[in-house]
């Protein structure tokens, strides 16, 4: 079971999905979230590991709708909380805008959720 | 002319998967009228919308967040909009006894599918509406 801050630093992201959306979280502090499909929400900002946790992720950033229409200013910060997992390919034909090739296949839940 | 008609209805009917039986695009305020209850699912958890205003969501797992509330359409979107307020916990896990939030659901149409054996061990649910879905808000509420 792959540790999802280790993975991150060894791996230079990780990705986890809900079957909507995509959410991946780089070494770089970037972080990037968007719909397996054609449409649907995106949300680009950065993460950071709450002290003292070893698995709660703070995501700020700016909400938006990838074609289609959103308020230009819509900047939130999300709580998301990801579980140990394992790594499977993602089908290509369910990759959509997602670059990566793995997602981490595990529990992780949304825990808090608010305008910033 | 009637035949041609006839005919342009009937490719359109084979053509479009959306008008065929069984896999027509179901909204959530449809799947709970006509079902009873609507259950969506991100893969770790699912979460159940009745009819009659209560909530539920639980892990597709042993332990896991559960939620038990009550739900009301957002007056936003009423139709696809779900305004949930209830009671956070852990099954099978320690969590603060008196966590209540309220959490905002968006549900767009989807196709309602059988649920698998191994998801009915953790859910009643024996469909669930398979498209897009999304958390919009997750905040704390005040203590009782």
């Amino acid at each position: 079971m792959a540790e999802p801050a280790l993975a991150i630093q060894e791996r230079g992201s990780i990705t986890v999905s809900d079957g909507s959306s995509f959410y991946t979280f780089n070494k770089d502090g970037t972080f990037l979230s968007g719909p397996w499909g054609i449409s649907g929400r995106m949300i680009e900002g950065r993460w950071r590991q709450e002290p003292g946790s070893r698995n709660r992720f703070l995501v700020e950033g700016r909400w938006s709708w990838m074609n289609g229409t959103s308020l230009p200013h819509d900047f939130r910060k999300m709580v998301v909380v990801v579980y140990p997992g394992t790594f499977n390919k993602v089908p290509k034909d369910r990759l959509g805008f997602a670059s990566v090739d793995e997602i981490l296949d595990c529990y992780f839940i949304i825990d808090g959720l608010s305008p910033k | 002319m009637k035949t041609a008609l006839l005919l342009l209805a009937l490719f359109l009917l084979l053509a479009c998967p959306s008008l065929k039986g069984g896999e027509a695009m179901v909204t959530p305020l449809d799947a709970i009228r006509d079902h009873g209850s609507v259950t969506v699912s991100d893969g770790s958890s699912f979460y159940t919308l009745r009819k009659d205003g209560s909530f539920a969501s639980g892990p597709l797992a042993e332990q896991g967040r559960a939620i038990t509330g009550t739900w009301k359409p957002d007056g936003r979107m009423p139709d696809r909009r779900f305004i949930i307020e209830g009671n956070w916990s852990w099954i099978n896990g320690k969590w603060p006894s008196d966590d209540r939030r309220r959490m905002v659901l968006d549900v767009l149409p989807g196709r309602q599918r059988k649920t698998t054996e191994e998801e009915r061990r953790f859910t009643l649910s024996e469909e669930f509406l398979e498209g897009y879905f999304l958390v919009e808000e997750l905040v704390p509420l005040g203590k009782n």
